[in-house]
């Protein structure tokens, strides 16, 4: 029952007049920023982190859990609207929900997503308020040599879940892994890769990598190898309200949803790809309205909208309990979390108990209002559809940059920045993944902590590194993620020559 | 389709590749200050190099087979084959001028140029329209930030009208 009680705290630290008025501007910026083509949630809040500098930690953490809803939330009104999926989550929620709107329904589409999304985020926050402390409690016993197994099996997932080639997926975290090296290195002193740079001791700031990778690098690509091509917008009819047949056919995805979702998010599956893919896959078959599918579903909208939200909250299982993110959401919200010098992981629960708590109640509070707030206003985003391409990417771009320079308020970080736009073109190009990179620059420096101290008690004896029986468990799972596809590919190949 | 223009993709393995040596040979360089323990700073980067060098070598391997990589698809209309150079030039141009402005000349002017490069870059034709969208965003970005949220934003030349 103490997480309960914990969690009512948590409510009274958060229900203050001053934070609900944060939780609002955050709602409405996260919304805003989400709805824009082009920003998926990890940009979205990456974008909005310089907002939270000046605030408090309880403010700033209602503003961001309000702004984490509200992008994803705004996310999904783009894929309806104008079938433009501003990232991979929504993909499918854009293959059946802009077939309604073309049919008439946007209202409909966008009501099933917002109160789907709800429902799925406050059961999985729940599960996340209960799971969570426990599994903080048994991380106390995880080892070193365990911890840097984890590390290894979340970088293999991440490489290879994600994209079209494994190794492309291995390169992109290859080079955020050597990214995350730059700097003194905080054990010895030793400084590494900055080739005589005084800047660069410091290491290179995580939020530059991910502004620049993400927004930079997407207006360079945009611009150099895209054709405009005009957008169908559907203009919105009616009002965004769900119509009782709607409601019977919706809750029972809802609900399947949130429970694919989850468990999804807490084991490192490389984002919210597979979840939302199963659930459709799911609903698909479960119909008894098959036929409808591919051309407006609402069962298609419901139960990935809800997954896509599960799996969201499920990511921050591992994110606060473990200090492991395994979505590149999950790496912006662990960034910002250390802007405040919170580091999340087994100690948290018990050093700074009133933060997660009032992080948790937040989720739960960012959730309602966005609720409350889209339903009635979807109009006025679906405006924000309108603005013209290139206002839209010169606005993405100069706030990017403002957001790369006000981190240090130094001018290196806007050079390391252009350079990371760079990497970002050359990664579209040619089809490598951006994730890993991310998942690279931020668990690299803690895979190493974690393999040097587990050497260092065994004396520079690598066999520590497998001893304990989880580590060999993980490493046996490891095992299967690395070589279980590759076989499968093999086998495809031996068929299709057959 | 398989000798098709692999250049751009030997490039991009060919840089991985450096990287992974470059990592490599700024490793074996390094000062390692002593007391270090036995694991010291060097062991991760080596492995981390050895790793990037090996999955340049890989894809070496894969372009040669001729699996290139797939260009990422984008919201905003169709991936063209060729790349637009130019295109590409005023907005990576544009970008240039930010860290050299932003101190000199100021928030309000370096924001107001990279918006106003990108925008015409991407097609804003109407110029004046473009310059007074330009100026009243970055206005309107700068008191926000400086005035309603406390973030230091450098004032530069125009400070002096505060």
């Amino acid at each position: 029952m103490s997480s309960f009680n914990s969690l009512m705290e948590g409510f009274a630290s958060a229900l203050t007049l001053n934070n609900l008025l944060f939780g609002l501007i955050g709602t409405i910026l996260g919304t805003l920023v989400g709805v824009l083509p082009g920003i998926g949630p990890a940009l979205a809040i990456a974008l909005l982190l310089p907002i939270t500098y000046s605030v408090s930690p309880a403010s700033a953490l209602i503003m961001f859990a309000a702004i984490y809803y509200g992008a994803m939330y705004g996310g999904s009104t783009t894929s309806i609207l104008l079938n433009t999926p501003g990232e991979s989550g929504s993909v499918i929620t854009a293959l059946e929900g802009h077939q309604m709107a073309k049919r008439g329904r946007a209202g409909s589409a966008l009501a099933t997503a917002a109160i789907g999304s709800f429902v799925a985020g406050t059961i999985a926050t729940a599960i996340l308020a209960f799971t969570a402390p426990s599994l903080a409690e048994w991380a106390f016993k995880v080892t070193a040599a365990d911890f840097f197994a984890l590390m290894l099996i979340a970088f293999t997932t991440v490489g290879t879940l994600l994209g079209n080639s494994m190794l492309r997926g291995m390169a992109s975290l290859g080079v955020g892994l050597v990214i995350g090296i730059v700097g003194s290195d905080l054990q010895s002193g030793a400084v590494r890769l900055t080739f005589g740079n005084l800047h660069a001791i410091d290491g290179i700031e995580t939020v530059t990598v991910i502004v620049s990778l993400f927004a930079l690098g997407e207006a360079l690509y945009i611009a150099g190898r895209a054709k405009a091509t005009g957008w169908s917008i559907i203009p919105m009819k009616g009002k965004a309200i769900m119509t009782r047949q709607d409601l019977k056919r919706s809750w029972r995805p809802w609900l399947r949803g949130t429970a694919i979702g989850f468990p999804l998010g807490v084991i490192p599956a490389g984002g919210s790809e597979v979840p939302t893919f199963l659930s459709y896959a799911a609903e698909k078959s479960l119909s008894k309205n098959k036929d409808e599918f591919g051309h407006g579903a609402i069962e298609g909208v419901a139960g990935p909208e809800a997954a896509n939200n599960a799996n969201a909250a499920g990511a921050l299982v591992p994110l606060l309990a473990l200090g492991l993110p395994t979505s590149a959401t999950a790496a912006v919200i662990l960034v910002a979390l250390q802007t405040y010098n919170i580091q999340p992981g087994p100690m948290l629960f018990s050093t700074n108990p009133e933060i997660v708590w009032t992080l948790i109640a937040s989720l739960f509070i960012g959730n309602t209002l966005l609720l409350l707030l889209n339903l009635p206003l979807v109009r006025v985003w679906a405006k924000l559809l309108n603005i013209p391409r290139p206002y839209l990417f010169s606005g993405i771009t100069s706030f990017a940059l403002m957001g790369a320079y006000v981190v240090n308020n130094a001018i290196f970080d806007l050079w390391i920045a252009l350079g990371v736009g760079v990497i970002g073109f050359a990664f579209r190009r040619f089809g490598v993944p951006i994730t890993p990179l991310i998942i690279g620059v931020i668990l690299g420096p803690m895979a190493e902590l974690q393999m040097r101290r587990a050497l260092q008690i065994s004396g520079g004896e690598f066999s520590a590194l497998y001893a304990t029986s989880m580590s060999k468990i993980l490493y046996v799972i490891l095992f299967v993620v690395v070589i279980g596809p590759l076989v499968w590919n093999f086998k495809k190949k031996l068929a299709l020559k057959k | 389709m398989k000798s098709k223009k692999i250049g751009g993709e030997l490039a991009f393995a060919g840089s991985l590749l450096i990287l992974g040596l470059v990592v490599l040979y700024d490793t074996s360089k390094m000062l390692v200050p002593p007391g270090s323990g036995t694991v010291g700073p060097q062991v991760f980067p080596y492995l981390v190099s050895g790793f990037v060098i090996f999955i340049s070598l890989g894809l070496f391997v894969q372009i040669f087979r001729g699996n290139l990589g797939i260009p990422e698809g984008t919201e905003f209309g169709e991936v063209v084959e060729k790349t637009d150079f130019k295109s590409l030039a005023m907005v990576a141009g544009s970008m240039l001028t930010y860290p050299l402005l932003i101190e000199r000349a100021g928030f309000i002017i370096a924001s107001s140029v990279v918006f106003f490069g990108v925008a015409f870059a991407y097609g804003a034709k109407n110029l004046l329209k473009n310059l007074a969208i330009s100026v009243i965003f970055s206005l309107i970005v700068y008191f926000a930030f400086s005035k309603g949220l406390n973030v230091s934003l450098p004032a530069g030349i125009l400070g002096v009208f505060e």
